[in-house]
């Protein structure tokens, strides 16, 4: 995964012009919103102060004062009023709206990347904050960059009236400047390192926390006294931390010392005893003068200090949106190749021809010099011990993954000069680790919205869904549930919602599979969490409903694998056997171990194991 | 992270009591950091009211008047002195001391937190409202801590700035604090009444938000990734994210004109009008007409009024942020007050040395908060030593009954005998270290092979403990173990040690059955240890788990009636009922539900001329 090695402002110009068409008057706004706000701290401060005095000195007549001060709270009115609109109306409205479009443009880029970037840890941390923080660096950017530009403009202005009552009085601007950049720098990157050294405790603090707050050591914490060695492993992580924030000791404390100096000692104090000796003993400046540096000195060091801490802000985000954009950017390699073309006819074959595959950085192979192939109407099992490659060719087959070499080609042409939706379309597909989102049951099972239940469409949907919920053993539970089948699945945010049991969540997740219209069903271990007669009943129905559909199972209860025209059986990823039960039986290889092996105990006295009988 | 906090409004008494429940915290940790966090913005305010404002008076004074240098020049010298003091105290603090402190108060956090965590009864982990509230509460603990402390110690600097102008203002200018006081009052006021305004638009917004944040986490976590990419529900998510969103600017569009409206006439009337304009004028009416004023004394006068109002305007933000750590720390101290209702009795009962006969008398169950009955009326007998397996389909009770068992739970009516003594009289602890368990989902933790069989802290030159390999031995785990270079000591997992050995399934499996193994469990409990594994490891693991557990009382649940043949009896539940018991033998040849499910897995696995034809 390469990283965007632009510069922080290009990245953040990146995301601004994002924002930018997404909402000008928003981008605008800021900075109608920062330059009033410098405008009237500069005025507040500097103008209407020094305005006042130079009336007082000069005697002039007070309807001239009183005549600037209902002017200036007029023009403060007019501006606070706009301010105020923006702040609570506009910028809520639009920072959703904004979320809103951008975010939909991240999911679409995220269920279009490569599932192969999810095992590189890299990619998936950078990928999960880039989209988790969407929103806020959005918001953060359409800010920060007119705080910049407002925060230079006012610096400015304020050192070149302070410059033009005496240019000496700059030195002390230059100050905060060097304090700032200089020792500001080195504190960041002192802390820097010392965080880095504290993490790797830290880590140890984390993990403690993750057992005892999470659910699944639960059981294990209550029946075991692994707590206690959980304790001394954050005891160690503590002392870890503490020592090392010891052994760094003052070099960060003395550095930010000489920064705080530089901002807030040498200038503010030095100008002081500057001015009042140009004042008092030189009589070089007017009283009015003098007011103006010694609140242009207060209120530049502090543009200064805002400017630099939206520079390290600018910075912060630069990294962050160098991720985003690497997100945004990098191609998938599996996508519509150009002139990606339309599926070439009904479903004939679909062939496995010497398939390699690696996951990305592993050497083992998890699939090696795979070839096999597939029709319609066929019924396969793959069996094999844990690891043996059995889910990684249900990947190859649906290209989640594409193969490292070989092809897998469909009625003969490559996969890969398919069009990638209506490709995936054929199938199918049941998992081990299905997922039940939060929306009501029948939505989870067509996983897209119903049609109303009033029209004809709507009516069809409901019967296709009633009928896959029981065909997977799962219609009666559901009709139990408060609304049916317009039941919102899980409490994520309905608090009515319906939580079930695993096994009932998987029947939900194979009601999929039968509700689709497919060619080929691929199911992963589908009946992990299902008991015997619920098992028995999915097989049977699944064929009943398949019989002229292709199915391709992976079931580690070798009843289910006797169903099968065709067995696969598969070790290191490769097939070592391949046949039908019986046939498999008659060789007497791996296959016939295993179902040996799981059929002994079945075996009541007056049965012989089919596999006793072919020896 | 969803878990967030419910809008909802505070009573005060309720907020000082919470927000000092989370003082004491750093009280008890770190007495001195807490105090200095305290009482140091205070020093810094007055300071800078001597820097800034008095100082300002003081020059034009000086300059005014035509006053000699000297005064002016020791002036500025003091305030270098204390203010150099100041950095100095500051840098030490900020970048030493609070750190350094947090983390001695985070850890006292913690270790309260740890003990509640594995205290708390199992059933809160099965409400995922109270579960998910519970997990993101105590992940926030620390970082809730440190901005509660900050916001105080803002607030207190801002009081502190308010008294420094006051009482410059009273002793200058008594007649002026009326404008002030008159804007103080009605801005707190109207602050009020603001933060109502919000507190509606928060709540009717607040739906939407958990909705978008819900379908953005679909997206950016691994876990839905195949069916986002094999299903069309991302067109259902797109339009669930999109109408959230719709429903947030409708809720703005509604709620926001209020806030505007009120915004801008409070701004006018209580901020702008009295203390810009006819403060402004008085003090200059005081000046050119009264000539009762210094030029000094204007340019403090209007730089005092402002920083009230600035300050004002900070107190009135934090005090809408103290109200969520208050609702923060209602959910903190919730948890830590609940009491576990599985505690130790006054005077435990020792633990039987003989094995174990376990008796279940009239046994009822229904999870709490819930009135569906997972268990009606079960009543059984295991005798010492021997082995039951449970069967029944999904949602039978056979899961909560091994839960009643461990006593994760109580029973809701009926009660539980070990040789005739009800379990409720035993020390939970010592009763749960008798009871061996193997879960499907069981767990390795990132410790040495030593403690993952041990399960509590063990020395770490324990390297060679016969017990400990000999429990390994047992379980099948020695041959992996001899490729170990630090045997016993080797750490698991790449958690801390780039050196940690990662096991395989099976591997792991082998490790947790040694637990069991080495616990000398009195009663065993085998929960579907087997259905994630491949036919030859199931082989494996029952020989495996026969083996482990000979001298125990054992209770298998499995789903594979080949494995659950080899116990001694056999029982099955349906609705919470047992409906058949006995020995493998009787049910097959009484030929009801057990023969029919057992017949059911078994035909395929018979040649096809033995398969009974239905």
């Amino acid at each position: 995964m390469k990283k965007k090695a632009d510069g922080s402002f290009i990245n953040n110009l990146y995301l601004y012009r994002e924002a930018w068409s997404l909402d000008k008057r928003r981008v605008l706004g800021e900075w109608w919103m920062s330059l009033t706000g410098y405008l009237m701290w500069i005025f507040g401060s500097i103008i209407f102060i020094k305005y006042l005095l130079w009336c007082l000195e000069n005697n002039r007549p007070a309807h001239e004062a009183f005549t600037f001060l209902v002017a200036a709270m007029l023009i403060e009115c007019a501006v606070g009023t706009s301010r105020t609109w923006f702040w609570k109306y506009y910028r809520p409205l639009s920072a959703n709206r904004m979320y809103t479009a951008f975010s939909m443009r991240l999911f679409e880029r995220a269920r279009n990347a490569d599932l192969a970037n999810y095992e590189d840890p890299c990619f998936y941390n950078s990928y999960t904050l880039a989209v988790k923080e969407a929103g806020a660096r959005m918001e953060s950017v359409v800010k920060n960059i007119p705080e910049i530009g407002a925060a230079t403009l006012s610096a400015v202005s304020v050192t070149i009236a302070m410059g033009s009552i005496d240019p000496w009085v700059l030195v002390f601007i230059v100050f905060p400047v060097v304090g700032n950049f200089v020792f500001g720098k080195r504190l960041n990157r002192l802390n820097f390192e010392r965080d880095k050294k504290v993490e790797s405790h830290r880590r140890k603090v984390t993990y403690v926390d993750r057992v005892f707050y999470m659910g699944e050591y639960a059981k294990e914490l209550r029946l075991s006294k692994i707590g206690s060695a959980l304790r001394s492993t954050f005891e160690t992580g503590l002392v870890g931390m503490l020592e090392t924030f010891k052994r760094f000791g003052f070099k960060s404390p003395s550095t930010n010392f000489v920064q705080n100096m530089f901002c807030y000692v040498f200038n503010f104090e030095g100008l002081f005893l500057y001015g009042t000796y140009l004042a008092i003993v030189r009589k070089s400046i007017s009283l009015s003068d003098f007011a103006v540096l010694a609140s242009g000195v207060v209120s530049g060091s502090w543009m200064i200090i805002n400017l630099s801490t939206a520079i390290v802000e600018l910075m912060k985000n630069g990294t962050y949106i160098a991720n985003l954009r690497t997100f945004l950017e990098t191609e998938s390699e599996i996508r519509d190749k150009d002139g990606a073309s339309d599926l070439p006819g009904e479903f004939e074959t679909i062939e496995f021809r010497d398939v390699n595959f690696s996951y990305r950085g592993q050497t083992k192979k998890a699939v090696g010099g795979l070839s096999f192939s597939l029709r319609p109407g066929e019924k396969i099992a793959l069996v094999g011990v844990n690891g043996a490659g059995k889910s990684s060719l249900v990947k190859l087959i649906t290209r989640l993954y594409d193969p490292s070499s070989g092809t897998i080609l469909y009625n003969g042409r490559d996969i890969r000069d398919l069009k990638l939706a209506q490709y995936r379309k054929l199938f199918a597909t049941a998992f081990q680790d299905y997922r039940i989102f939060s929306l009501t049951v029948a939505e989870n099972v067509l996983m897209r919205p119903l049609a109303p239940s009033g029209t004809s469409e709507g009516i069809a949907e409901r019967r296709l869904v009633e009928e896959a919920l029981a065909d997977a053993g799962v219609l009666e539970r559901v009709k139990s549930l408060s609304a049916g089948m317009d039941t919102v699945l899980t409490r994520e945010f309905d608090d009515q919602g319906a939580v079930l049991s695993g096994g009932e969540f998987q029947k939900i997740a194979i009601a999929r599979a039968f509700a689709q219209d497919f060619e080929i069903a691929l199911l992963d271990e589908p009946s992990s969490a299902l008991d015997p007669i619920a098992e028995y009943r999915l097989y049977e129905n699944m064929m009943r409903r398949c019989r002229e559909r292709t199915v391709i199972f992976i079931s580690h209860r070798l009843s289910s694998a006797t169903l099968a025209d065709r067995i696969l059986v598969m070790d290191g990823g490769v097939i070592i056997e391949e046949g039908s039960h019986a046939e498999l039986m008659r060789t007497g290889g791996a296959y016939a171990d295993m179902f040996r092996m799981q059929a002994e105990r079945y075996v009541v006295d007056n049965y012989r194991t089919f596999a006793e009988e072919s020896i | 992270m969803k878990g967030k906090i419910k809008v909802s409004r505070i009573k005060f008494r309720t907020l000082v009591s919470n927000i000092g429940f989370l003082f004491r915290y750093g009280w008890k940790s770190a007495p001195l950091f807490l105090l200095a966090a305290l009482i140091y913005p205070v020093y810094q305010q007055v300071l800078i009211f001597f820097e800034h404002t008095y100082s300002i008076k003081f020059f034009i004074d000086s300059i005014q008047y035509g006053r000699p240098f000297g005064p002016v020049l020791r002036y500025i010298c003091v305030i270098a002195v204390l203010v150099t003091l100041n950095l100095a105290f500051g840098a030490f603090f900020g970048h030493y001391f609070k750190p350094l402190s947090l983390e001695k108060v985070y850890a006292r956090m913690r270790r309260d937190f740890y003990t509640k965590a594995a205290e708390v009864d199992l059933e809160c982990y099965d409400d995922p409202e109270y579960y998910n509230d519970f997990v993101w509460v105590l992940n926030q603990a620390p970082e809730r801590f440190q901005t509660t402390l900050d916001e105080t110690c803002s607030i207190i600097g801002a009081i502190a700035a308010i008294s420094c102008a006051g009482v410059f203002i009273v002793f200058t200018d008594p007649a002026g604090l009326l404008f002030v006081a008159f804007s103080v009052v009605t801005t707190t006021w109207a602050e009020t009444k603001l933060g109502k305004l919000k507190f509606a638009l928060d709540r009717e917004r607040s739906a939407g938000q958990r909705k978008q944040s819900y379908v953005s986490r679909v997206f950016y976590t691994a876990d839905s990734a195949k069916e986002i990419r094999l299903t069309p529900v991302s067109d259902r998510l797109f339009g669930e994210f999109k109408t959230s969103g719709d429903e947030i600017r409708t809720a703005i569009k509604k709620h926001a004109p209020a806030q505007v409206r009120f915004g801008i006439f409070s701004d006018l009337l209580f901020q702008h009008l009295p203390l810009e304009f006819f403060y402004s004028f008085w003090v200059i009416f005081r000046v050119l007409i009264l000539h009762n004023l210094s030029y000094g004394d204007i340019v403090a006068l209007l730089n005092s009024s402002n920083r009230m109002k600035n300050c004002l305007e900070r107190i009135a933000s934090l005090v809408s942020e103290y109200n969520t750590a208050a609702l923060f720390v209602d959910k903190v101290r919730a948890f830590l007050n609940r009491p576990p209702r599985i505690a130790s009795p006054a005077k435990p009962r020792p633990l039987p040395e003989s094995k174990w006969e376990v008796t279940l008398r009239d046994v009822c169950f229904c999870y709490p908060g819930s009135d569906r009955l997972i268990l009606d009326h079960v009543s059984m007998v295991i005798p010492a030593g021997k082995s039951l397996a449970l069967v029944g389909h999904n949602g039978a009770g056979k899961t909560s009954l091994v839960k009643l068992l461990m006593r994760l739970y109580d029973p809701t009516s009926g009660s539980i005998f070990v040789n005739g003594i009800d379990i409720r009289e035993f020390d939970p602890a010592e009763y749960r270290a008798r009871v061996g368990v193997i879960f499907q989902d069981f767990q390795l933790f990132a410790t040495s092979v030593a403690e993952n069989v041990v399960m509590e802290s063990t020395a770490a030159d324990d390297r060679r403990n016969p017990a400990i390999e000999m429990s390994l031995e047992r379980s099948g785990f020695s041959g992996r173990l001899s490729k170990m270079k630090n045997g016993l000591s080797t750490q698991i997992t790449r958690e801390f040690d780039d050196l940690g050995e990662s096991l395989s399934g099976g591997e792991a499996q082998k490790l947790a059955i040694a637990r069991v193994v080495y616990k000398g469990a009195a009663l065993s409990i085998l929960d579907e240890p087997s259905s994630a594994l491949d036919p030859i490891s199931e082989y494996q693991l029952n020989e495996t788990m026969q083996r482990a557990s000979e001298d125990s009382t054992v209770v298998y649940i499995s789903h594979r009636l080949s494995t659950t043949r080899l116990a001694d009896r056999v029982c099955l539940l349906e609705g919470g009922r047992i409906v058949e018991e006995g020995t493998h033998e009787e049910l097959m040849d009484a030929d009801a539900a057990y023969a029919h499910m057992f017949n059911l897995q078994a035909e395929r696995y018979r040649p096809p001329e033995a398969r009974i034809n239905r």
